[in-house]
């Protein structure tokens, strides 16, 4: 049962005339006691206990004993238990003697004042109790040979003040009173805060009658009120409660807020939206600070107690959601609010911002990544696209360099075949008429024999050129490699209305090479020129070929009369894909380059000044053996 | 029909062989052949008064070849023409015939198809040529008349009666008459379906 207040003054006393002289107790551990005035079954004084072990320091110095003694006057209000008591202490404290008194309590003052404690007489005392009265505390604290030091500190006005700032419509403010010492003192200084918040609010007192009563009447409060529960230690008939006890029944039946004003803990039970509830452990505090001033020889009247602090706002998070006062600007910011249910975002905030950030981070690399992947992927796509569209361009140019050969092929060999059945059928035919003479026989032999060899030869000359890739590098006589060529094209040349000319070095000029790579870089050179030459006047088709030796460097150049080489392709000419005609794929002049660069030589095309293009290859020549 | 001593073939080849051998070939049937190396030197030859064919080598794809060709066919409208190719294909061929020959050969091409070929050209060569006579006689006796006679010919062989012709012209009848006499004389005929098919020879309407 805890018959503590929640209003504390505390009074440092101190004994001025004692902290000078300490007879011949140099060596003697010193003493303090802390009086309690009620018993050790109180919470609020293990926790003012706790409070002032906290900030108490032992002297390194001389070490102080600290003792706490439970005096238990306040119910037991009688004369000889306090007399026994009194003897007791005096008796135990005989040798040691007290080095500093602590006093707690209610009624603690007018205990000591009446007590002879002999000990006390040279003691410094700092004095713990709600109930002085700061005219009180200086008349009765000089009674005991001491200096009172008080703090004054009325906080019913504030507390008011903010019960009416949180309901300002709730005008009625219903102040519920027990009967108890401590409930009516209570009451007898609630008048003055309760007229200075007058002005906006109403305050009914509700004492002086049985807990029943009171609650039935809290029960029928009006709605536009509020119930502030200030102390209730016993009610008219003499029955013991605590104030927060009286404050969860209260809260349990009313319809409207109830507040605590006194009381020396919180209610746990609910329904209590707030209160202004005193802070023991920091009572605690405050005067282990004293004591380590005043045993550290500080003067008595610098010490101040730090009271806005002792006591602290408490309000139940849960209540204050039922009545939409959450969000109120009028809680204090320093608030202690109890219960409060986290919502998940707000208990794990940090864990969920982590995680939502690793989540975007990994959503982020995920879209690159794949975003990366699919652009290579394209850009793989793409090469492969190039690689096969490349491959198709070649296996289409050789297709048309087939299909062009087989068709020439066939033309070539039709020729003699025609006049090789020609002959023998006219042979049979003349026999067969009996006009054939043996001239004439004999003629049309020698013409079989002679287009079978001219058939036979076009199907060499193609086999020597479809096997060229395992050929040798041998001697090869230039002007006789030209002369071979355009006899193999001589047929197409002429049949594109062509004249020829050449121009023809007269000794035999030999160089180191593959014959059938470079008879295909002059098939391709005339082909060039004929097809340049295709829209030409038929008069004007010319094609001059020339042979120069320029120290030992040979020169093979071939001059049509075409149009000559666009300027645009002119300098590309050489390379792959780049085409002066539409028949080809632009293969033919890429190649012969690669040829005439793996022989060591030079391959060039030009504008003539005079008209026409001129392609041109020059090689190291071997000498003449 | 072989051996036909009016008639000529001409071929026209660049590959010397091939000359060489179909004319040797058409020798034993009995043609005598003229043989060229190129087009041109046959647009040179001024005129064939016999029948005959020209056996025509040429590059279907080249354009100054077809031109050629052309004016081989409009110059010797009595000579039929056969392609003879070394490479030939189907749309070839068509495009061949479209462009008046009278037939398409492959090379190496088989004597029996080669004769055939050329004695059925021949055979057409006559045929025009006569036709060409026939022509010639009848537009020679057309010129013989008169204008007037020649405007009463046109309504004779539309079937117009005398009296109509004379009221069209505005004249006589009796001076139709008279004119459709010398008509008859002058042309030779006896009845007017006479009229009527050298007329039409004639090219009159």
């Amino acid at each position: 049962m805890y018959r503590f207040g929640i209003k504390i003054l505390i009074i440092v006393l101190l004994l001025l005339s004692i902290s000078s002289e300490v007879p011949a107790q140099e060596n003697k551990a010193r003493t303090c006691v802390i009086f309690f005035s009620y018993s050790a079954s109180m919470v609020a004084y293990q926790n003012m206990l706790d409070g002032f072990n906290e900030s108490f320091i032992q002297p390194l110095d001389k070490p102080i004993s600290i003792v706490s003694e439970y005096l238990d006057i306040g119910r037991t209000n009688n004369e000889a238990y306090g007399r026994s008591i009194v003897e007791m202490y005096n008796q135990k404290y005989k040798e040691s003697g007290i080095d500093l008194v602590i006093a707690v309590g209610p009624g603690i003052l007018p205990f000591l004042k009446k007590a002879d404690l002999k000990m006390l007489k040279n003691s410094p005392l700092i004095l713990v109790d709600i109930f002085i009265s700061p005219a009180d505390s200086v008349t009765n604290a000089s009674q005991v040979n001491g200096m009172p030091v008080y703090l004054k500190y009325n906080y019913f006005t504030k507390s008011f003040k903010k019960i009416c700032d949180l309901f300002p419509d709730r005008r009625s403010v219903y102040c519920v009173n027990g009967n108890g010492i401590l409930d009516n003192y209570y009451f007898s200084i609630l008048k003055d805060s309760q007229q200075k918040n007058s002005g906006t609010h109403k305050f009914i007192n509700i004492n002086g009658l049985s807990i029943d009563s009171t609650l039935s009447t809290i029960a029928d409060l009006p709605e536009e009120s509020v119930v502030v529960v200030v102390s209730y230690s016993e009610d008219i008939n003499g029955l013991a409660f605590t104030t927060p006890e009286v404050a969860n029944l209260i809260a349990r039946i009313s319809k409207v807020p109830v507040f605590i004003l006194g009381g020396d803990s919180f209610p746990k039970d609910g329904g209590v939206i707030g209160g202004y509830v005193i802070s023991y452990n920091n009572v605690g505090k405050e005067f282990g600070k004293a004591a380590n001033q005043i045993l550290r020889g500080a003067d008595p009247k610098s010490i101040m107690a730090d009271l806005p602090g002792l006591y602290q706002y408490i309000f139940d998070w849960r209540e204050l959601k039922r009545w939409n006062l959450l969000d109120s600007k009028t809680i204090p910011s320093q608030s202690t609010i109890l219960y409060q249910e986290h919502s998940f975002f707000y208990e794990y905030k940090w864990y969920i911002l982590g995680l939502a950030l690793f989540m975007v981070t990994q959503t982020l690399i995920i879209i690159y990544l794949v975003r990366a992947h699919k652009i290579q992927k394209k850009v793989k796509q793409q090469i492969l696209e190039n690689q096969t569209m490349y491959n198709k361009i070649v296996r289409e140019d050789r297709l048309s360099k087939m299909t062009v050969l087989t068709a020439s092929l066939s033309h070539e060999l039709n020729q003699p075949l025609t006049a090789i059945l020609s002959c023998a059928q006219a042979g049979i035919r003349f026999l067969d008429s009996e006009k054939l003479d043996r001239e004439q026989a004999k003629e049309i032999f020698e013409n079989i024999i002679e287009d079978d060899k001219r058939a036979g030869g076009i199907i060499s000359g193609v086999r020597a050129m479809m096997k060229f890739e395992n050929r040798e590098m041998e001697n090869v006589t230039v002007n006789t490699l030209v002369n071979e060529t355009l006899n193999i094209m001589r047929n197409e040349i002429s049949r594109h209305g062509i004249t020829i000319k050449t121009n023809l070095e007269n000794n035999p000029i030999i160089v180191f090479a593959d014959k059938i790579q470079l008879q295909q870089v002059l098939l391709n050179f005339l082909r060039n020129s004929i097809d340049a030459m295709e829209k030409n006047d038929p008069d004007d088709k010319k094609i001059e070929v020339s042979m120069k030796l320029d120290r030992d460097l040979v020169t093979v150049s071939i001059h049509d009369s075409g149009p000559g080489i666009d300027k645009s392709i002119l300098k590309r000419i050489f390379e792959p894909f780049v085409t002066t005609g539409k028949t080809g794929f632009g293969i033919g002049l890429a190649v012969s380059r690669t040829i005439i660069e793996n022989h060591h030589g030079e391959i060039w095309a030009e504008n003539i000044p005079d008209g026409g293009a001129e392609f041109s290859f020059r090689l190291n020549t071997i000498k003449n053996e | 029909m072989s051996g036909m001593p009016e008639s000529r073939v001409f071929i026209v080849d660049d590959d010397m062989s091939v000359r060489r051998g179909l004319s040797l070939l058409l020798n034993s049937a009995g043609y005598i052949v003229e043989a060229l190396d190129n087009i041109i030197d046959l647009l040179h030859i001024e005129d064939i008064n016999i029948p005959g064919c020209i056996l025509l080598d040429i590059f279907m794809g080249e354009e100054s070849g077809l031109e050629l060709q052309d004016a081989v066919r409009n110059k010797f409208k009595n000579i039929p023409i056969i392609f003879i190719t070394g490479h030939g294909n189907i749309p070839m061929s068509v495009q061949a015939l479209k462009k008046g020959a009278i037939n398409f050969l492959q090379k190496p091409v088989d004597d029996k198809d080669l004769l055939e070929a050329v004695e059925e050209a021949i055979k057409r060569s006559i045929i025009l040529f006569n036709n060409q006579i026939e022509t010639d006689k009848c537009k020679g006796l057309i010129d013989s008349l008169t204008p007037r006679e020649l405007e009463v010919l046109r309504y004779v062989i539309r079937g117009k009666l005398n009296k109509q012709i004379a009221s069209e012209l505005n004249i006589a009848e009796h001076t139709v008459k008279l004119h459709r006499g010398r008509i008859t004389e002058k042309l030779g005929v006896k009845s007017v379906p006479e009229m009527m098919y050298i007329a039409e020879k004639s090219n009159i309407e």
